[in-house]
């Protein structure tokens, strides 16, 4: 269900269109409070553990289970340590899974999706299959057999999860590709001898970052639930290592007795996720060709 | 149509093995089924060469599949340790059981999506278009199992200590009433529910958006119809065309098997016995549900693309 | 969680002896146990009582045959302790006490050095459907297990049978009363016949019977008809992957229990078990009143029900205890001074405070477990870890005796070895116990502490033991001194044995060049000094034989060069709850492997 892109040939032509795309992605509300909210997280999760006196992993059982206070502003977990230092550190690893996961999914699906639809015939039967393989198996087998074995690492999860996510965008990537690789411009520079590569790098791509670059911005927020998800079964990043996911996972039974400690990750997540929902619904906008609103 | 059909089911055969292969190989290779014997040795010595006989431990992993398929093709999927009976009792109830969820989340689910893709779209920008987005967006951006353990938090204790109302059951399927089934599927199907509305509706906004907007649309608006024949009668069975796909898709996921709500409500469907199975490892088990989940997506693919074609006229399967 | 399955079932069928204690060893800490006084308590229900009891656990056993391969489940011996009863059960002190005996089996040494015991069956024992139990039936129970086929196996399904197969003579002189012989002293003997079955609804032939014996255990059920029951309930149905329900036996013929207050049948009518598979959903489960009660593997998130005033914790200390075992090959634990470091730096005060406290309240001493055969709630322990100084979390003298073993310390704050490097050591378990991860969490930041760099390293899901202790290089390497295989495939490995009534099985893993034995541990004189231990006919003086062998393993007074390669952390017990308000009465649950919530049904009572 590929949305397909009106070509976009000449070069002043596609300035002028992303001088267009950004006046609409800054008159898209929702999407600035998005790539706002996106900042504010990061820089938290990556200052706020240097601002807290506390580290990570040192525990303090008489404190165990404090509530918020002024040295412990999330309060601390079932061995006392800092909830507000691991809460911003799970929140810095989450997002180094989330990002490496969209960067090898778009690197994997667009490389994969650029040769079948270059290419044709043979690699494209092999692609192609190879999706198909992965949509027939419910990806939650795979999700579970792999990450029960190697998804204990944030890197591990990452690529297990990259594995599987990158399929959509290799048939975006492959769909736009196909559409391309026959249009003048392309043929043109086929004729005067261009290599496919430097063809489809220099000529194809381009017209298909605008829909690549909205699946990233959801593959980010697939990850960061997907890893929970996984955390929550039991097959996710292991601890010590803290993840936005494992931390729900460890203080879920608290919902009814302490709700601070499990929401505030929680919020973290869903946050996060409707973040770059909004980015994403605001580059969709901004970056579709056929839309008229300004 | 018929030859679409054989050709798409014949074509999918190859990968169908493929793909069980793959998931063969993974168990072996990610999991230990004699963990549990390793520590008793050499008491249960007899245990230990039980297994390794019954899952050819002694063979090499890409072997093993192929005396499983064997078996499969002739109709003997195993039997299941972790559950004590044969494979194909256990899909057959724990089937039925998933369904019993899947079926009444799904009905409700498109309903609701169809309802809300109508308003939305109708009502672009208005307050409730954007209280809908935004519940829509939180219902995507909630992980699953997080939303489920509030709802039974919510209505199973909670909602007892303020009212003394007890309305729904937190876990289990209790099937000794029609009033007690209804109140321990409310919960999970619930979940499942919200779950899918959110994307689809979501999906489904964007759809009605673009055919509301469209020339056609526009053209039966200015003959004069009325509003609401344009919306429901010809907006709206062309901006449901892409949703099918993803409705086709959503429903062989659930009958799959979710194993999140499932596991959360301690459902006996096919979710909990994936995860049970997956942890010993019970490879016919594994694979049984395998199968199974591989052959339903099949199937709904094919029957989305079929409705996509008979839908819309454009699209020509041949 | 996987540990407790798979090591438990070893332990049904090692389990065994320690009578001697029963007199000498009760401390009377629990008001509800000791009631050999008759106290005014006492009552005898009549007939079977009202209501539905209902337990939520999360594991749902694959049927009902023990033995089966991959049945290995706590929950399937709790399930039959309600069902079957054998000469002893396990008191909640995990000691053996007469369960269809009248009088403890009275022993003696015959000239030969064989050993026959006196058994004599309680008057007025009763199957569920009339039929009276005798000892001819403990005798047939005896020949199907020990019947062969026409392949001289064995046909019915049992892991184990040490102590079965010493017995040279069983005759049978009444109906109530029997001779038992073995060619030489068993130690476990009391742990034999912990079930009888009801023989006389199977063929006369034994090797006919242990097929359908084999078959019957799986459903309960013979030849279409339910198995009668010699507890107090009855097998009713069981409704896969929800819940099972038993019933109450309305012609129990009573329990003798030191534990359970009534003498009579059960006091509720029936006995659901739900298998609800999220602990939060058990929790929320007790907490809307679906289930009256649940014992389960202890997690922190039980917690919440422990401060909740309409739940009641009402766990005893077990079998299992979790513990550190000690690589002897690795580079750096090959160093006594180092091992010695580790157990003097360790703080088990620390782990238990943080968790097992607060979900067990006083029921496990506050310093944790210094023994590996004995544990704290059995009246022949001796802290022999304690004793040592170990365990006190003394960072200081830590600090001293890895310098001594010419450590230094380096600019990151853990010590450095001229030659082995930085003092750094992986401690690993199966993946995904949530419980056991913070342990070793808390233990790396007290260690970091005393300057020893502690990795955590847990494999995910089954793999652990196959890619960590129980790897063919790691095997290799200890079963050969360290000569041959990889002697760094693993440091420290972090899980829990069951102990029990009778732990001279322990003493297997610890035996020159057994297969269990992963640690690397070779002393002629600990296996001679087993033997000894294994053969005393005395229980007092085997008690004390045990401590001193586990000397050889806690510490390093025996031997300065190898020992100490295990560091107890503390006994775990099974987390009991029982709902205040919709029970009036509730039941002592012996935390054992043959015990649980079952065994001492007949005190439950509803409101």
């Amino acid at each position: 269900m590929t949305e397909l892109i009106e070509p976009v040939s000449g070069h002043g032509e596609s300035r002028s269109f992303a001088r267009l795309a950004l006046a609409r992605f800054t008159s898209h509300r929702l999407a600035l409070l998005g790539a706002a909210g996106l900042i504010l997280m990061v820089l938290a999760f990556f200052t706020g553990p240097a601002l807290s006196s506390h580290d990570f992993d040192a525990v303090d059982i008489v404190n165990r289970l404090a509530g918020p206070s002024l040295s412990h502003p999330f309060g601390t977990d079932e061995i006392g340590r800092d909830l507000f230092v691991r809460t911003m550190l799970g929140g810095q690893y989450s997002i180094r899974v989330a990002v490496l996961v969209a960067f090898l999914a778009t690197a994997l699906g667009t490389v994969l999706g650029a040769l079948a639809g270059f290419f044709g015939r043979a690699t494209d039967v092999v692609v192609s299959q190879l999706i198909n393989v992965l949509l027939i198996v419910p990806s939650f087998i795979v999700l579970a057999v792999f990450a029960n074995r190697y998804g204990a690492s944030p890197t591990g999860i990452a690529v297990v999860l990259a594995t599987l996510l990158w399929t959509r965008i290799a048939r975006i990537v492959r769909g736009v590709v196909m559409q391309y690789k026959e249009q003048e411009f392309v043929l043109a520079a086929r004729a005067v001898g261009a290599r496919p590569a430097r063809i489809v790098a220099r000529h194809i791509l381009p017209n298909v970052l605008g829909s690549v670059l909205v699946e990233v911005t959801l593959l980010l927020g697939t990850a960061i639930v997907l890893e929970s998800t996984l955390s929550f079964l039991g097959l996710g990043v292991r601890p010590p290592i803290p993840t936005l996911g494992n931390l729900i996972q460890q203080s879920k039974g608290a919902i009814d007795d302490a709700p601070l400690r499990v929401l505030l990750p929680g919020f973290f997540v869903v946050f996060f996720v409707l973040c770059v929902n909004f980015l994403g619904d605001g580059l969709r906008d901004a970056l579709d060709p056929k839309s008229r609103r300004a | 149509m018929l030859t679409y059909v054989v050709r798409r089911v014949l074509t999918t055969i190859p990968i169908f093995f493929a793909a069980l292969f793959l998931v063969h190989v993974g168990v072996s290779s990610t999991t230990d089924p004699l963990a549990n014997s390793r520590l008793c040795l050499p008491r249960c010595q007899a245990g230990y060469d039980m297994l390794v006989e019954k899952y050819e431990l002694d063979k090499s992993i890409w072997q093993r599949p192929f005396t499983w398929f064997g078996h499969a093709v002739r109709g003997d999927f195993g039997f299941s340790e972790v559950l004590g009976a044969p494979v194909s009792k256990v899909l057959l109830e724990r089937g039925g059981n998933t369904a019993i969820l899947a079926v009444p989340a799904f009905l409700l689910s498109a309903l609701l999506a169809v309802l809300l893709s109508v308003y939305s779209a109708r009502k672009q920008y208005s307050r409730g278009d954007y209280v809908l987005t935004g519940f829509s967006f939180l219902g995507l951006a909630m992980p699953t199992f997080f939303f489920g353990l509030f709802l039974q938090v919510f209505f199973g204790v909670w909602f007892q200590h303020w009212t003394g109302l007890k309305p729904f059951y937190t876990s289990l399927k209790r099937d000794d009433s029609w009033l007690h089934l209804l109140q321990s599927a409310t919960l999970p199907i619930l979940t499942l529910t919200i779950v899918s509305v959110a994307a689809d509706s979501r999906f489904g906004r964007a759809s009605m958006l673009e055919v509301v907007n469209s020339d056609y649309i526009r053209t039966a608006r200015a003959k004069g119809l009325s509003e609401r024949t344009v919306i429901w009668k010809h907006a709206l069975r062309n901006a449901l065309i892409p949703l099918v796909t993803l409705w086709a898709l959503g429903f062989a996921a659930l009958l799959g098997g979710s194993v999140i709500t499932e596991t959360v409500f301690s459902w006996p469907g096919l979710g909990p016995a994936f995860i049970a199975a997956l942890s010993k490892p019970d490879l016919d088990l594994v694979m049984g549900i395998s199968i199974f989940a591989a052959t339903v997506a099949i199937v709904f693919n094919l029957v989305a693309d079929i409705l996509y074609g008979v839908l819309d006229p454009r699209i020509r399967l041949d | 969680m996987k540990h407790r399955g798979r090591i438990a079932r070893s332990a049904a069928l090692v389990v065994a002896g320690a009578f001697v204690l029963a007199s000498c060893g009760g401390s009377d800490d629990s008001a509800d146990g000791g009631t050999t006084e008759g106290t005014a308590q006492v009552t005898d229900n009549e007939t079977c009582g009202t209501g539905t009891l209902v337990w939520a656990h999360e594991q749902e056993p694959a049927d009902l045959h023990l033995d089966d391969p991959e049945n290995g489940l706590t929950i399937t011996a709790w399930i039959r302790a309600g069902l079957l009863e054998g000469f002893y059960g396990v008191s909640s002190k995990t000691e053996f006490v007469p369960e269809l005996l009248a009088k403890e089996g009275e022993m003696a040494e015959n000239a030969d050095g064989s050993v026959t015991v006196n058994y004599t069956l309680r008057d007025g024992l009763m199957w569920s459907d009339g039929t009276a139990l005798t000892a001819d039936e403990v005798k047939q129970t005896f020949d199907m297990i020990m019947a062969k086929g026409a392949d001289d196996a064995y046909i019915y399904l049992l892991g184990d049978r040490t102590g079965l197969d010493t017995i040279t003579d069983i005759t049978v002189t009444s109906p109530t009363q029997m001779s038992v012989t073995w060619s030489k002293f068993f130690a476990g003997w009391k742990a034999l016949f912990g079930e009888v079955y009801p023989m006389h609804v199977f063929s006369a032939d034994p090797a006919t019977a242990a097929a359908e014996v084999n078959e019957a255990l799986r459903t309960w059920t013979h030849n279409g008809a339910t198995l009668p029951s010699s507890g107090p309930l009855v097998f009713g149905e069981w409704n896969k992957g929800v819940s099972m329900t038993l019933t109450c036996n309305a012609g129990y013929h009573g329990s003798v229990s030191p534990d359970a207050v009534n003498r009579g049948v059960a006091q509720v009518d029936s006995v659901q078990i739900n298998f609800v598979a999220d602990t939060d959903a058990q929790i929320n489960a007790v907490k809307s009143g679906e289930a009256d009660m649940i014992m389960t593997q202890p997690q922190l998130a039980f917690e919440e029900l422990s401060s909740n005033a309409e739940i009641t914790v009402a766990s005893s200390a077990g079998p299992v205890y979790e513990h550190w075992g000690l690589n002897l090959f690795n580079k750096h634990l090959k160093k006594p001074e180092i091992r010695e470091a580790l157990a003097l730096a360790i703080n088990k005060a620390d782990v238990m405070a943080g968790l097992y406290t607060p979900l067990f309240g006083d029921i496990l001493p506050a310093t944790g477990l210094g023994n590996t055969y004995w544990m704290s709630n059995q009246g022949t322990y001796v802290d022999n870890q304690g004793d040592a100084g170990y365990g006190k979390g003394d960072v200081e003298a830590a600090k001293a005796k890895i310098e001594s073993a010419g450590y230094v310390l380096g600019a990151d704050g853990f010590y450095e070895h001229p030659a082995d490097g930085k003092l750094t050591l992986r401690v690993g378990t199966t993946g995904g116990n949530k419980l056991r991860e913070l342990q070793q969490q808390l233990l790396q930041a007290k260690f970091k502490e005393a300057g020893i760099e502690i990795v955590i390293d847990n494999p995910q899901g089954g793999a652990y033991w196959n890619e960590q202790p129980f790897n063919e290089d790691a095997l290799k390497c200890a079963g050969s001194g360290g000569k041959e295989g990889n002697c760094e495939v693993w440091d420290i490995a972090q899980f829990a044995w069951v102990g029990g009534p009778w732990p001279g099985g322990m003493s297997s893993s610890y035996r020159t060049g057994a297969g269990s034995n992963i640690y690397g541990f070779a002393n002629a004189e600990f296996d001679a000094r087993s033997d000894e231990c294994d053969a005393t006919v005395d229980d007092a003086a085997r008690a004390a034989c045990y401590n001193e062998l586990d000397l050889y393993v806690t510490t390093l007074t025996k031997d300065p060069q190898n020992g100490l390669f295990m560091i107890p952390l503390t006994q775990k017990p099974s987390f009991y709850a029982v709902s205040n308000t919709r029970l009036a009465t509730f039941g002592v649950a012996p935390d054992a492997n043959s015990a649980g919530p079952l065994a001492n049904v007949v005190d439950f009572k509803k409101n």
